[in-house]
């Protein structure tokens, strides 16, 4: 069992770049800021709080895909050398 | 932001940060709706109102150990376009027709609800009653409360989906008095005449 956990971990926690950690910040309150906006808007003009909710809560899908997943592009190369690590902790 | 438990709790984390502020703009928005389109100050119109008084010997109409306690109940006309209540944040509104009248002692009022009904469709918003019974029979602190000027009004609550119960007044009011009510042979009699008509 606990060799099946440590398999799986690497997929489940899925670490991204410390830039890529910065756009994803900025990113999600940026949509999210602006989702809570425009849902205000649509429910407004539609005079329907559940279109409100449903911008929302679209917005919100959409914040979570595109930050969540370590997509390839949160991985790239950043041009910086680390140094070799002395111990691997994971062993 | 390293991983994805981290991205995953900052993202919704911040989504309800943001449900409870907008929440707030939904509420205020309403309020300024509601004042916008002159619900605070709406038009009604309560005709015909005809009171009338029994005496109840029922604990179920107030009465404590079988002492005579008079009730209260009426008929009443009533016309009333309560749409300008309804907007993207009510949920339902509650209409309720009250009679306000002098208590006890001096200076205080005592306030009673002979009718009342929920509404949850603007297109239901429209009222016209016409002869209408009130739903309850109602009584005083007092064993007797004839004789009294009371002011018949319509009020509102508005049960909202996010914010605070909004309460109002139609500007429509008539004064009415209690009545005394029918002694010995006349309630006899009109309770004999009832009995009749509920056998045709």
């Amino acid at each position: 069992m606990s060799d099946l956990l440590q398999s799986i971990r690497p997929y489940l926690e899925g670490p991204i770049s410390f830039k890529a950690q910065r756009t994803t910040h900025d990113v999600s309150l940026l949509l999210l800021n602006f989702g809570a906006f425009v849902s205000f808007g649509v429910g407004f003009v539609f005079q329907s709080i559940l279109a409100s909710v449903y911008t929302f809560v679209g917005v919100l899908a959409v914040t979570l895909l595109i930050v969540v997943p370590p997509w390839p592009s949160f991985n790239g190369d950043e041009g910086l050398k680390w140094h070799e690590p002395k111990v691997d902790i994971l062993k | 932001m390293f991983s994805i438990v981290q991205r995953g709790q900052h993202v919704l984390n911040h989504a309800v940060t943001l449900i409870g502020i907008l929440s707030v703009f939904i509420a205020l928005s309403s309020y300024a709706l509601l004042q916008q389109g002159g619900a605070f100050n709406l038009p009604s119109t309560i005709s015909g109102v005809s009171p009338q008084a029994t005496v109840r010997m029922s604990r179920r109409f107030g009465s404590v150990g079988s002492k005579e306690k008079e009730n209260n109940k009426l008929t009443f006309d009533l016309q009333a376009d309560l749409t300008p209540l309804f907007n993207w944040n009510t949920k339902q509104i509650f209409v309720y027709l009250t009679a306000e009248y002098p208590g006890k002692s001096e200076g205080s009022s005592n306030k009673v609800t002979y009718w009342d009904k929920i509404i949850t469709s603007k297109d239901n918003a429209n009222l016209t009653l016409q002869n209408e019974k009130s739903k309850y029979s109602v009584w005083d602190v007092e064993d007797t409360f004839r004789n009294r000027e009371a002011t018949v009004k319509l009020e509102w609550d508005i049960q909202p989906y996010v914010g605070i119960l909004i309460s109002g007044e139609t500007t429509g009011e008539v004064d009415v008095v209690f009545p005394t009510p029918p002694t010995g042979e006349e309630a006899r009699a009109e309770k004999m005449k009832k009995r009749q008509q509920k056998q045709h």
